[in-house]
């Protein structure tokens, strides 16, 4: 146990420190040629330039630039963005929160939907049920987010007036009003998912059922709802949990979109507009805060796995 | 008995329908679908009634008519004219996208596979390391430092798709090398790059065909997102992701506005994904029995 906690700890470090690398020259990419001339506007003579390069610690070669970025980043300090002046952490902490209770809400979305679908269409493989559960999904998954999203938008402030408010509400100040402003996002986050949960959990749970310990569990007369949903999915789950771990990559996509969609001032919404002012500190901050959220989720997933099957640890 | 007669090959005509690789109603609805927007892509400027940016057409944001079928969009364009352009940058972006992932993934996957040891941990690293990288964050990042446009979205695109290539081609090729012909090649004194290029890469050839259609589809999805978030192809250019985020604003008003693009858009990339899924169904034995179960 111990053995697979730190391996898998140790990767997710290693996979974290190389992206930072990336991204942090990524960062430095956005801005053409000298960042301190950007910064300090076209009529500004040489020596304003040198001095806004030194303050910044720009006139220092570019990997020592990396490192003391790095070893601050450490320490929880991601800079201060040369365009605002805000802190970028101060920043962060006011988008963060959004994008985190939009991607978990979405993800609880689809993987209630998701799971007991694909669960009913297993029971009830190559059956007319099975086809009626299955169809409809495909056709919602080749919606993208942006097109669905934009619907959903539609509809809600056509019809549903009272049910989406299109301003945004912190959860803290009325947990009611937030999660009138974020349910329809999150649908729209969660619902494009849930097939793809529907489609793993439903193959995994064919394979399960067929195995011998199901039939044993059935000549012993134990009742059918509790092989399916006790025996038969707990041991279909790790390929559905795995699953998750790749789900949180769509989950980091479906904010860029879903933010831009319903105006939510995330962190998704946040990094476009960094890149736009061109605010490399800014954008560097927040691609590094979505990496490692992302990195930590499928963290979490792969050691969630061994809980739920023993076998892992074995191998 | 036969007779003469009897015997006589089928016709031309006959054959190339035997032949005619996809099956299914559905697959080959989905295929002429998707001639059908090469075709408007194709003879796109020669077939639009109006020229797609032409501001002021019609009436701004007229409802569909008999002048223009799909109605105008805000500056007055016809939307018609518009959604049989942006078919071009929607194929394109596709095909660039999944020729970059293929091309690349490919080398990287045989490579790693033929060669093994180092060469294999390299890669090998280096394509888990992509994987793990949330897919629209490296194409958006990989956007920000090229610079946003049809080429540089697709080859973004075609970035966050090469390790899907490389992990299959690098599958494949470790089963190949088990084969004895692979052994024969070697004692006959044949070279490495030969045996790559005359054993492994057409036995590797179904699943990276398979890979490729169904990539198709999630390229063209991601482009189109790309383009709505405002790093495709630059606007007036008809696309429909920016055709799609540019009227947005009117959509309680004058839904047809978004719905055209958007319904031209989905319609492509369902052919799409239909058209990878009867190709996997047909050639992955895998995927036939599991479907049967």
């Amino acid at each position: 146990m111990l053995l697979y906690l730190s391996k898998k700890l140790a990767g997710a470090f290693g996979v974290l420190l190389v992206l930072s690398a990336l991204i942090f020259f990524a960062g430095r990419g956005l801005v053409p040629g000298n960042p301190a001339a950007v910064i300090a506007g076209p009529k500004a003579s040489p020596e304003t330039i040198a001095a806004i390069a030194h303050d910044l610690g720009l006139d220092k070669p570019i990997y020592q630039q990396y490192l003391d970025w790095l070893t601050a980043a450490f320490r929880g300090d991601l800079g201060t963005s040369p365009i605002s002046s805000q802190a970028n952490t101060d920043v962060i902490a006011q988008q963060a929160p959004i994008s985190l209770e939009l991607s978990l809400m979405g993800l609880l979305i689809a993987v209630v939907i998701g799971i007991p679908i694909g669960v009913m269409a297993a029971t009830r493989a190559g059956s007319g049920t099975d086809w009626g559960i299955r169809v409809p999904l495909l056709i919602v998954f080749a919606f993208p987010g942006f097109v669905s999203g934009s619907a959903a938008l539609y509809l809600a402030t056509q019809y549903l007036t009272n049910l989406y408010s299109a301003s945004y509400i912190p959860f803290s100040d009325d947990a009611m009003a937030n999660l009138q402003t974020m349910l329809l996002p999150a649908l729209a986050v969660g619902i494009p998912t849930a097939p793809l949960v529907t489609q793993m959990t439903r193959s995994s749970m064919i394979e399960v059922l067929s195995q011998p310990f199901i039939a044993t569990a059935r000549t012993n007369g134990i009742a059918e709802w509790r092989i399916t949903y006790v025996y038969a999915l707990r041991a279909a789950l790790p390929p559905v949990l795995t699953l998750i771990g790749f789900i949180f990559g769509m989950l980091v996509g479906g904010l860029f979109i879903v933010e831009e969609i319903f105006s939510l001032p995330g962190l998704g919404r946040g990094v476009l507009s960094s890149i736009s002012s061109r605010d490399f500190s800014q954008v560097t901050a927040q691609a590094l805060v979505l990496a490692g959220a992302f990195i930590l989720g499928n963290l979490l997933v792969d050691l969630a796995v061994p809980f739920v099957d023993r076998r892992i640890l074995r191998k | 008995m036969s007779t003469i007669a009897e015997r006589r090959p089928p016709s031309r005509g006959a054959r190339l329908i035997r032949r005619w690789p996809v099956r299914g109603i559905v697959a080959n609805i989905a295929l002429s679908l998707i001639l059908l927007y090469v075709v408007l892509a194709a003879l796109g400027p020669y077939i639009t009634p109006f020229a797609p940016n032409q501001v002021g057409a019609g009436p701004n944001l007229s409802p569909p008519s008999s002048e223009h079928w799909f109605g105008t969009d805000a500056l007055g364009r016809d939307q018609l004219s518009r959604v049989i352009t942006a078919a071009r940058p929607a194929l394109l972006s596709a095909v660039y996208a999944v020729g970059v992932a293929l091309v690349v993934g490919t080398v990287i996957g045989i490579v790693a596979g033929f060669f093994g040891g180092l060469w294999d941990s390299g890669l090998s690293r280096f394509v888990d390391l992509l994987f793990a990288i949330p897919e629209y964050l490296l194409a958006i990042l990989v956007i920000a430092v090229m610079g946003s446009g049809l080429v540089n979205a697709s080859l973004a695109i075609g970035i966050v798709c090469i390790p899907r290539f490389a992990r299959i081609a690098r599958g494949s090729t470790l089963s190949i090398m088990e084969r004895s012909f692979v052994d024969a090649a070697r004692l006959c004194g044949r070279g490495r790059v030969w045996i790559m290029r005359r054993h492994i890469l057409p036995n590797i050839a179904s699943p990276l065909v398979i890979m490729t259609a169904i990539n198709l589809s999630t390229a063209e999805a991601a482009y189109a997102a790309l383009s709505f978030l405002g790093f495709g192809i630059r606007p007036p250019e008809a696309d429909y992701g920016s055709m799609i985020s540019s009227s947005q604003q009117y959509l309680l008003t004058d839904p047809w506005v978004v719905a055209f693009p958007a319904i031209a858009f989905v319609v492509l990339v369902l052919a799409f994904n239909l058209i990878g899924d009867v190709m996997r169904d047909q050639l992955d034995p895998r995927s036939r029995t599991s479907a049967g179960a």
